[in-house]
């Protein structure tokens, strides 16, 4: 079994979870959370020669803290969910733009 | 026990699912919010964020009413810092409604201690050690009725002990081994960081437990193993970090001055020889709270807790003091009161992360002793460790297992424990209605105070009730009056008192007359 094949259960698994329990609101609560906080976070961590189960916990835990940190103060100037768009997209290029510069 | 990388990944993905699939049973089939007092101060600064799309700065008249002071350094602002709440507030915009997804994100936040504690054993002490670990924390009953009353940054915070103690383990270690990787302590400053805006007494713990560790390791080691320049970065990273919320973080230490204990064990040395001694005075929690068979599991299962700490005290590598650290340190903050600090028994919340790992460590290195001392069984061990790892699951479960889920799966279910479909309908008509957003509404035939609190944060209008002083005391200027849960229950007497009372507010302008509650302008 290859990664990709993995990363594809794991994901099935938690679309099936989602849906047959928490419905349509929980599945797009969970990927909406995994898309937001930690997808960022594990391509930024990429940098640091850390090991994948490392470097997934780290983006994990530090996105739940550091995201909604970001989004607090720009909610303060502007819309809260504008902010959150904007966070996850400064975010996501900037991690895309390290990650292209380290390869 | 070998296992593949990728099958690992999918055990632990199941673990989590199973772990969320308990933990959100009081959400799936009645998405009201439930909880006592303090589960509300916590929806509603979330809720508030999501519903008026803005970032929360001065309070609502109706949160300010009761939490306006506990933000000791800068009054009527947030009392903590802002991540958690903005966390849920987040899910809550992605998942388009308020009530649900803020429970749902609050139960993935509150259960992450399952993942944080299976990352460490996994890393120290492999793959069974973990899984049997993780598996016990989904049933752990401290955690579970924490998580239910509404203590929700604290449970979430003690998640980040472990990856904390893990990040100066790999630091230090690294360092010793002259391989310096300060990129752990970097990681270990944002974690501390990150834990001192979920709860500060989390952070306080992983404080203690990184002292002691380090304290271990010196001890061991009989030398420095960490640079100067390192750990001075790790420190301005960290300060600069928690600058980012000024009046939250100095909140925490305005508090630390005025603090006091809530019980206080001075310089009982009685206190010392036990893990806890459930308090005389009351703490707002129930005696069984303090029952270890009732939130640990059962009696026979000290022993092998007592086996794990015995074989790392053997051992002693440097996982092994890591190991030992967090329950020494874990013990100090247990017995704080003994010098007259801290609020022990919330401490104790902690007590199932470290004793759950041991009492696994002590079960596989028993066995491991077994098997050395009979030849015999060598050819099978590896199915007899198989055996064995099933056994302890299964009669955990039926142990622990099944009264969590009846917890979890029972938890504020009765019509009466959450806000009735009469009360929610009040509620919705709040949000919209003429009633000023500084108005102080009077709550009659309330049940409980944490019923009334989570019909007005639902309502987003401040409701008194008869506990916090009378009608003409408070100058209230809204009254509700309230028959749907007397009704419920058939409280004869109560509601015959209730409509005696309204006959006298018949001079009174009549708002709302719905489904057994009437709101009139008062006075």
């Amino acid at each position: 079994m290859d990664n990709k094949m993995t990363l594809g259960i794991i994901l099935v698994l938690i679309g099936l979870f989602s849906f047959i329990f928490l419905g349509f609101t929980g599945f797009r609560v969970i990927f909406g959370m995994l898309l937001v906080f930690f997808l960022p976070f594990y391509i930024l961590l990429g940098r640091f020669g850390l090991s994948r189960g490392e470097r997934m916990v780290f983006s994990l835990f530090i996105g739940i803290g550091v995201f909604p940190s970001i989004v607090y103060w720009l909610g303060v100037f502007m819309s809260f969910r504008l902010a959150i768009v904007v966070t996850f997209v400064v975010l996501m290029i900037v991690a895309l733009f390290l990650k292209k510069s380290r390869d | 026990m070998k296992v593949n990388k990728n099958v690992e990944a999918i055990i632990v993905t199941l673990l989590y699912l199973t772990c969320l699939y308990f933990w959100t049973l009081p959400i799936q089939d009645n998405p009201l919010p439930y909880g006592e007092v303090d589960a509300f101060s916590h929806y509603a600064v979330a809720d508030y964020t999501y519903t008026s799309d803005r970032s929360v700065t001065d309070l609502p008249h109706y949160i300010d009413r009761r939490y306006g002071k506990d933000n000791e350094f800068k009054q009527h602002t947030l009392w903590y810092p802002p991540p958690f709440h903005t966390g849920l507030a987040i899910g809550a915009a992605i998942g388009g409604e308020s009530d649900f997804p803020i429970y749902l994100v609050n139960a993935i936040f509150c259960s992450l201690i399952v993942l944080s504690v299976y990352f460490i054993i996994r890393r120290f002490f492999g793959f069974e050690a973990a899984l049997l670990s993780g598996f016990l924390l989904i049933f752990s009953m401290r955690d579970i009725m924490v998580f239910l009353w509404g203590q929700w940054p604290e449970r979430m915070g003690f998640a980040y002990l472990p990856l904390i103690i893990y990040c100066f383990y790999k630091y230090a270690t690294s360092f010793l081994k002259k391989e310096q990787k300060p990129v752990y302590l970097y990681i270990m400053s944002f974690l501390l960081a990150i834990n001192f805006f979920i709860h500060p007494m989390d952070f306080f713990h992983s404080v203690g437990a990184l002292i002691i560790i380090g304290l271990f390791f010196f001890i061991k080691e009989r030398k420095i193993f960490f640079s100067l320049k390192h750990v001075s970065a790790a420190i301005v990273l960290f300060l600069l970090i928690v600058s980012i919320f000024p009046t939250q973080s100095m909140n925490v230490f305005v508090k630390l001055r005025s603090g006091t204990a809530e019980e206080s064990a001075k310089g009982d040395f009685g206190r010392l020889l036990g893990w806890f001694k459930a308090p005389r005075e009351n703490t707002g929690t129930p005696p069984v709270y303090f029952s270890y068979s009732a939130m640990i599991g059962p009696y026979w299962t000290v022993p092998l807790i007592l086996l794990g700490v015995l074989f790392l005290l053997l051992r002693r590598n440097n996982k092994d003091l890591v190991i030992l650290g967090w329950l020494v340190s874990l013990y100090i903050m247990i017995h704080l009161d003994f010098i007259g600090k801290g609020r022990v028994h919330r401490s104790l919340s902690g007590t199932a992360h470290i004793f759950y790992p041991l009492m696994v460590l002590g079960l596989l290195y028993a066995y491991t002793f077994f098997v050395k001392l009979v030849p015999a069984l060598r050819r099978y061990k590896s199915l007899i460790r198989y055996v064995l790892v099933v056994a302890f699951m299964i009669v955990v479960f039926i142990s622990i297992g099944a009264g969590a889920r009846d917890s979890l799966e029972g938890a504020y279910k009765s019509i009466i424990a959450r806000a009735n479909p009469s009360q929610h309908a009040l509620s919705t008509w709040l949000r919209g209605s003429e009633v000023p957003d500084d108005a102080d509404m009077f709550h009659m035939g309330a049940l409980s105070l944490a019923k009334t609190r989570s019909i007005y944060m639902m309502g987003h209008r401040y409701m008194g009730t008869s506990a916090g002083g009378s009608l003409d005391e408070k100058n209230f200027t809204y009254i509700v009056m309230d028959y749907s849960d007397l009704l419920l229950i058939g409280n004869r007497d109560g509601l015959n008192q209730l409509q005696s009372f309204e006959m006298s507010l018949a001079n009174n302008t009549l708002l709302y007359n719905k489904d057994n509650i009437r709101v009139y302008e008062y006075g």
